[in-house]
């Protein structure tokens, strides 16, 4: 059996580049520590010690006793040891190397010290991070092997074998030991740049740059992730005997790799600094407004006492023959001091940051409510004051719900407005409620309008009504617009019914019509129906029938 | 070709999607706490890669679009090739597309074609299948169900094509040799043996001119040869406009030979057809039939219209369409419809119907037929075992029968039919 299937390379290439970018971030944190280290052979061996690890691994794997594997393990360990006695010896010059061996050689106890205990801890997690992820992988990954033959009893204990339950469970680890890996990356990056002092006082000063490291991390740990994505559907395909294309495999590396630096370099333009300066323009902006609604009022109250000051000089009142004109001075306008004053394009960071911020927190509130509605209810179930703010988070829930739906549906309701006929495509799905209707629509809207103003008249269509049939019933009570009312309805038909496209000419006409409908129903509507006129028309409606 | 596009949660990437939430609240505590801008964009970057993820996948899968490549029609036994053009009509790649099209399980098995694949901006990408048409009928191909997602498995966007696309695979035709069916049709082009349907225009020949003969065969050239009145001999020629009506009513076959019998109703008109059209005959079809496109609406008709006999291939084009389509129903009554069906037919025409059992009332309904001038030639598809008997009713009223209980019996029945002709 091969230890390497060829396209894993790709996969246990990137583990081991992840586990080289947290070594190297656990070392620029040494590095902080202890002058004149040189990170560098003991990154490469953190990449080499992975290789090994992943490789060791699957041997060890196929070997069937368990000393044969102890075996293994151990002398792999004390290479893995020698070469990081030699490495780190090495990383302090030759001088220092020549004199640490003879040291060895006086005190062979001097091999082991905290700098390779350390180091030894951090190959350490860098073997065992690798390993359990590379074995993650070739868990989501199809069977190597072929299946029994198809007529077999084991085939079809192969087919119905519990593979996707596993699956789900190592998807989960993948992503549990890329984000452990992430962490342990952040810490380190954060360890190498803070100063701790500053940060225990809250007074830090904010710290710039791309962490190389961290971000080659976190890049290569989302592909590795979208491969185990791709291993699990690949799987899935497999078991259900599905064809895939040669090319997938292939286009998911380098569409997964292209998406991941896209997406790296575009975020490059979002800020990285929470700014106030949203805030401050709004407040600046509610201020201006204050004041001048302030000056207005004044104006007002000015103008006020100047008029009952001319009228008190009219009636001649004593005092007002020596008062003088009422006058107003407007409050100070609101101070302008440089710190306060806000750019716009820092107004609009600070507005694309608070809104990354806030989507966030709402998108983590609402999964975090939804994920535990069972809890929720029942601890509210149990009473107490735990069970009181159950409840208060259920109704607040569900009062949210509500609201979602009904605003929901104002939306489509708002966003559906049939598209006109004859105009489909995909540019009439966009931003359809606000383009200016079509003549087709013009005349549906004409006669809908004439509805409206026939059935305050006193004559409301029914829901059975037929077009022809109501505007028959209603022109034989009108004494005037029966013409308007059968031209309205006509159009109406075949615009609603027909494939007949309008032109602006027949329209215009239409438009007078339904005006002159209007103004006669409103007369109507004026006037006041004559009495027992409702039932008359249902009377010659029924004869009509 | 409709476009319907339906986000899907993932069960599967829910949980990276939970771990991923719970990293981001992290990050951004520590992001606004230590204040290292390279957290925010590390929060970012996440953020981004499942959103945009989502955001591409759905945007990508929308753009999808498809087309069917196959003949629409194609005769028994053929195998034709079905391409499929996934086009991805986008200026996003697709980054994973699981297309599955349904099939008719009489065409494939098993009934569906499947494949994984990735399309790139404006890329198409062709798939092709073989069908196995060994079962007549009308089939409808799709529809097409497509599936695609992002990267990390956090949304599936899933696509329905609703199908338009039919494809029709006509019923078996056997070839026959010769049927010898009878005529009263003057003025056709198969030659006759009865003298009394001679078409002036095939001149076989002269003979000498008898008392009684008319001036207007005189062949004047040969007599003024031979210096006697000579007169032309023509050949006798019948038209053979046939119209054969399969009867696919249930209750006219036995239980056991239901769909058998039918099916072989439906072979014999076809080759019976085919076998006019050959010789440059009229031919046309009835049957009680179900025809999916007679209609569905309560108002439509149970059976669909009888085609008039029409020569050339188009005529058996349209024939054959119609015998793919139908299939066994429950009535009309066959005698009932053979009598309406007929009633529009010229005098003299030939009706081959085709049943399963023959029953009393048709026995009626083909006296009355035979009695109004129409040759009438009765096969049965679901012969019983007193089959003579039947035989010898129908001779009684002047019509042939045939019994065929499978396939062969057609080609024998060709060949015997040759025989006393």
């Amino acid at each position: 059996m091969k230890v390497f299937r060829a396209q894993e390379a790709f996969r246990i290439l990137v583990i081991a580049v992840m586990m080289a970018c947290l070594a190297s971030a656990a070392t620029d944190a040494v590095s902080r520590l202890v002058s004149g280290f040189d990170p560098t052979p003991l990154v490469a061996l953190a990449f080499l010690v992975c290789l090994e690890g992943i490789a060791g691994d699957r041997l060890a794997r196929q070997l069937p006793e368990a000393t044969a594997r102890l075996r293994l393990r151990l002398a792999e360990w004390v290479v893995i040891l020698l070469l990081l006695r030699l490495v780190l010896s090495l990383a302090q010059g030759f001088e220092a190397f020549a004199l640490a061996i003879t040291g060895w050689l006086a005190r062979p106890q001097s091999l082991v010290d905290g700098g390779l205990l350390a180091a030894g801890l951090l190959l350490l997690v860098v073997w065992a991070l690798g390993i359990n992820m590379s074995r993650t992988l070739e868990a989501l990954d199809p069977e190597a092997d072929a299946p029994p033959p198809r007529d077999s009893a084991a085939y079809y204990a192969w087919l119905t074998r519990p593979r996707a339950a596993q699956r789900a469970s190592g998807w989960q680890q993948l992503g549990g030991l890329f984000l452990g890996g992430g962490v342990l990356v952040l810490f380190f990056s954060g360890a190498a740049r803070l100063d701790v002092q500053a940060v225990l006082s809250l007074r830090n000063p904010a710290i710039a740059g791309i962490v190389g490291n961290a971000l080659l991390y976190f890049v290569l740990g989302f592909t590795l992730l979208a491969q185990g994505h791709y291993a699990m559907l690949r799987s899935r395909w497999e078991r259900g005997e599905v064809e895939v294309a040669r090319s997938l495999a292939r286009r998911w590396i380098v569409l997964g790799l292209a998406f991941a630096l896209g997406v790296a370099v575009a975020v490059l333009l979002l800020p990285t600094r929470p700014s106030l300066a949203l805030f401050r323009a709004v407040f600046d902006a509610v201020w201006w407004a204050l004041y001048y609604a302030m000056g207005f009022v004044l104006v007002g109250f000015a103008l006020l006492g100047y008029l009952f000051s001319l009228l008190g000089r009219l009636l001649g009142s004593p005092g007002g023959q020596g008062s003088e004109s009422p006058s107003f001075t407007m409050p100070p306008p609101p101070p302008e001091t440089p710190a306060q004053r806000v750019a716009w394009w820092e107004a609009i960071q600070g507005f694309v940051l608070w809104a990354i911020i806030v989507a966030v927190l709402v998108y983590a509130l609402i999964r975090f409510v939804r994920e535990r509605r069972g809890l929720w209810s029942e601890l509210a179930g149990r009473g107490g004051p735990l069970g009181w703010l159950a409840g208060v988070i259920v109704a607040l829930w569900r009062w949210l719900g509500r609201v979602g739906a009904r605003v929901g549906a104002s939306w489509r309701a708002l966003a559906s407005r049939p598209p006109a006929q004859g105009r489909t495509g995909e540019g009439g799905a966009r931003l359809r409620w606000w383009r200016p209707r079509t003549l087709r629509e013009q005349v549906r809207l004409f006669y809908l309008l004439g509805l409206q103003e026939t059935g305050r008249a006193g004559w409301p269509r029914k829901a059975a009504d037929t077009p022809y049939e109501y505007a028959r019933r209603v022109q034989l009570n009108l004494d005037q617009g029966q013409q308007e009312l059968g031209a309205l309805t006509e159009a109406f038909v075949q615009a609603r019914f027909g494939r007949r496209e309008f032109g602006p000419a027949e329209v215009g006409p239409l438009r007078v019509a339904l005006r002159r409908l209007r103004s006669i129903c409103r007369r109507i509507a004026g006037l006041g129906r004559p009495s027992g006129a409702a039932d008359d028309i249902e009377v010659k409606g029924e004869n009509d029938g | 070709m409709a476009l319907h596009a339906i986000a899907m949660p993932d069960v599967d990437g829910g949980g990276t999607v939970s771990g991923l939430v719970g990293f981001w609240i992290v990050l951004l505590f520590l992001a606004a706490v230590l204040r290292i801008d390279f957290f925010f964009y590390l929060l970012y970057v996440s953020i981004g890669m499942v959103t945009l993820g989502r955001w591409w996948a759905q945007r990508g899968a929308r753009a999808i679009a498809y087309q069917r490549h196959y003949p629409p029609r194609v005769f028994w036994g053929e195998r034709p090739l079905v391409r499929l053009d996934i086009r991805n009509k986008g200026y996003l790649p697709v980054l994973w597309l699981h297309v599955h099209d349904s099939l008719p399980i009489a065409l494939r098995s098993p009934n569906f074609f499947q494949q994984a694949l990735s399309l790139l901006p404006r890329e198409t990408v062709s798939l092709s299948y073989q069908l196995d048409c060994h079962q007549r009928g009308y089939y409808s191909l799709g529809p097409l169900a497509c599936e695609a997602g992002d990267l990390l498995g956090t949304t599936r966007v899933s696509l329905t094509y609703p199908s338009a696309d039919t494809l029709v695979v006509y019923p078996k035709i056997i070839p026959l040799a010769e049927l010898g069916l009878p005529s009263r049709t003057l003025y056709g082009s198969l030659p006759s043996k009865q003298r009394i349907f001679e078409d002036p225009t095939r001149v076989v020949g002269v003979r000498d001119y008898t008392p009684g003969d008319s001036l207007r065969h005189v062949a004047w050239k040969t007599s003024a040869v031979l210096g006697r009145l000579q007169v032309k001999r023509y050949q006798p020629a019948i038209a053979l406009d046939t119209t054969i009506f399969v009867d696919l009513d249930k209750k006219d076959y036995s239980q056991m030979r239901l769909w058998v019998g039918t099916e072989l109703a439906i072979v014999v008109a076809a080759s019976v057809a085919s076998w006019l059209v050959e010789r440059r005959q009229a031919a046309g079809l009835g049957t009680n039939g179900h025809d999916p496109l007679a209609g569905q609406g309560e108002d439509a008709p149970a059976s669909p219209a009888t085609l008039p006999p029409r020569k050339g291939r188009d005529a058996l084009m349209r024939i054959l369409d119609l015998l793919a389509r139908v299939e066994m129903a429950d009535g009309p009554d066959f005698p009932t419809h053979l009598q309406r069906e007929t009633s529009h037919l010229a005098w003299g025409s030939t009706l081959v119907v085709i049943t399963g059992r023959v029953r009393d009332e048709l026995f009626a309904a083909l006296a009355r037929l035979r009695r109004s001038g129409f040759n009438v030639v009765l096969v049965s598809a679901d012969p019983s075992g007193a089959f003579q008997a039947v035989r010898q009713r129908a001779s009684s009223i002047g019509v042939p029968s045939y019994e065929v209980w499978e396939e062969a019996d057609l080609e024998r029945w060709g060949l015997a039919a040759r025989g006393p002709a």
